[in-house]
């Protein structure tokens, strides 16, 4: 069985929930707004993690020993609570006990979980990720993380041309740090500020999801095309094809940061670099297939088909090897959604 | 230079500086992540700089790093402002994991992406761990009269051990990545692992103090 944790509504979620129903497959979904009146239950049993999820009604009880794959898209617990329990401490207590209860089995579990929240942690520290990013080929821009005003400055006279972003995933907008902002460099010395040395060239977006990539060209004037909008900006999306070399490297960083489906943000440069700025754990791919056509959803499907199949071929317990991008998958044909 | 990252509050991380105040030991507040100086390369080997008790220091001077929080938290930033207290300390704590993990000496621990002192494991990770890296855990909860303490630091420990809590100590150890834990066992079976051991007694602070001066390998 599959199952989809989240909130219906979110895009990425309701996307592969609609692919499931239009396949068939065997698939529970787990709606977040639930979990204040619910309860979770994980022990380890003969060497094998045992989780179930009760429910209001009795039909509601989910026993994971059936589930071979997960597809997680789960919101703080605060803002899944449904108004009429909002304000409600024991509620929250409650919900948040079920969402901590399941992150720690999508963390354990030999099945598939798209994607481990431990691995996902890693795009909560930019620079951090940026460190693993270069270890896998790709040109990373120089970074500086400082309190120091005149390391900015003297960061500014090497390379010119400065962006700023947050260092972790909270408030992660790119900006270009204007002339008119020198004044304000005092103000690093609060907290530590992430700057970067500007890379010319032209962004793409590359969706891994397990052994399949779809990258697709993004053409806007915008710093952060994905905010586009609130500098007045445009953005144009296009499918487009990267190397095999290039498709390799992202294949083997995002099986390398223990992902399953990722987002890469790349930028080619005028003299043919490939720089990678972030790999996106929890991508909201549906923008991307929306505009370019590409079967991103109905890949992550079959992922989950294909995982779920496979582990139950292989029975289950805590020493599978089947887990995340290297989860030994069936041969079954992918399925059309 | 040896930086103990921890809270003004906490009187273990301020002992252990009064401690090894001969090696140089000073305390890393959460005050001092908001003071002008830090530099840090995240892509480079360039010369970086942090921060200790009020001081701008060269990153080269830095010997060892003790971790005795696994975050920094909101409320430790009463000189942000309100709006941005929360904000301030995800930034601070994403650095560390960046800065800490980027470090070329000592670190106990290393920080993971989920905290800044090792994997951020309840009980229940442990567990599986445990299970996963055959050793056995207790099955009832045990009372503390009943548990015995042992400190792992890079292959070694503190404390009296039979060969198996040692052998369970060094298993949990290599799983988790972190160098440092303290172990409480039941007979030889696991009771509680802690990546934060008391750090109080003489024996546990040399054998640290040990590994941060390069005297032991990793």
């Amino acid at each position: 069985m599959i199952v989809l944790w989240g909130v219906p509504g979110d895009g990425p979620l309701d996307a592969i929930h609609a692919c499931l129903v239009r396949i068939g497959a065997d698939f529970r979904l787990l709606d977040q707004r639930d979990a204040a009146r619910s309860d979770a239950t994980m022990r380890i049993e003969r060497r094998s993690l045992v989780l179930a999820i009760e429910g209001a009604r009795k039909a509601d009880r989910l026993d994971f020993k059936h589930v071979g794959a997960a597809y997680l898209r789960p919101i703080e617990t605060e803002r899944a609570l449904p108004p009429d329990l909002a304000g409600d401490r024991a509620a929250r207590v409650r919900a948040d006990g079920v969402d901590r209860t399941l992150i720690a089995w999508a963390d354990l579990t030999t099945a598939l979980a798209i994607n481990p929240p431990a691995a996902m942690a890693v795009n909560n520290s930019k620079p951090y990720q940026l460190r693993l990013v270069a270890q896998y080929g790709f040109a990373v821009p120089d970074t500086l993380v400082t309190t120091d005003p005149a390391a900015v400055r003297a960061f500014a006279a090497r390379h010119g041309r400065l962006i700023y972003k947050s260092v972790s995933g909270t408030r992660s907008i790119v900006n270009v740090l204007a002339e008119a902002e020198q004044e304000r460099l005092e103000d690093v010395a609060n907290a530590p500020t992430q700057f970067q040395a500007y890379v010319p060239g032209f962004d793409v977006r590359v969706h891994v999801v397990g052994d399949e990539v779809f990258a697709s060209e993004v053409k806007s004037d915008a710093h952060d095309y994905r905010y586009a909008s609130l500098s007045g900006n445009d953005v144009e999306l296009a499918a487009t094809t990267v190397s095999a070399g290039i498709a390799d490297r992202c294949r083997a960083m995002v099986a390398g940061m223990g992902l399953a489906v990722a987002g890469i943000d790349l930028r080619h440069t005028p003299d043919g670099r490939w720089f990678c700025f972030e790999v996106n754990p929890s991508p909201a791919f549906v923008y991307y297939e929306e505009a370019t056509g590409q079967p991103i959803g109905q890949a992550i499907a079959d992922l989950l088909i294909r995982a779920d199949r496979a582990r139950v071929g292989r029975g289950r317990g805590m020493h599978g090897t089947g887990r995340r991008a290297t989860v030994e998958l069936s041969t079954a044909p992918p399925s059309t959604c | 230079m040896i930086a103990v990252l921890g809270s003004e509050l906490d009187g273990a991380a301020r002992s252990l500086v009064d401690a090894w105040e001969g090696a140089g030991a000073v305390l890393l507040s959460a005050r001092d992540l908001c003071t002008r100086g830090w530099v840090f390369h995240a892509t480079s080997d360039d010369d970086g700089a942090f921060v200790a008790g009020g001081v701008r220091r060269p990153a080269a001077t830095l010997r060892g790093v003790v971790v005795r929080r696994p975050a920094v938290a909101a409320e430790e930033l009463p000189w942000i402002a309100a709006e941005d207290r929360q904000y301030v300390a995800t930034e601070i704590n994403a650095f560390l994991v960046a800065w800490l993990s980027a470090l070329p000496c000592p670190v106990l621990n290393r920080p993971s992406a989920t905290s800044l002192c090792g994997p951020a494991w309840s009980q229940t990770y442990w567990k599986v761990a445990a299970a996963r890296a055959d050793v056995a855990w207790a099955e009832d909860p045990v009372g503390p009269d009943a548990v015995e303490e042992i400190v792992f630091c890079s292959g070694l420990h503190h404390g009296v051990a039979s060969k198996r809590q040692r052998r369970a100590a060094s298993r949990l150890s290599a799983v988790s990545g972190a160098e440092l834990l303290g172990v409480q066992f039941a007979g030889d079976a696991v009771a509680a692992v802690t990546l934060q051991p008391r750090l109080a007694e003489q024996g546990v602070r040399d054998l640290v103090l040990a590994r941060l001066a390069g005297e032991l390998a990793a």
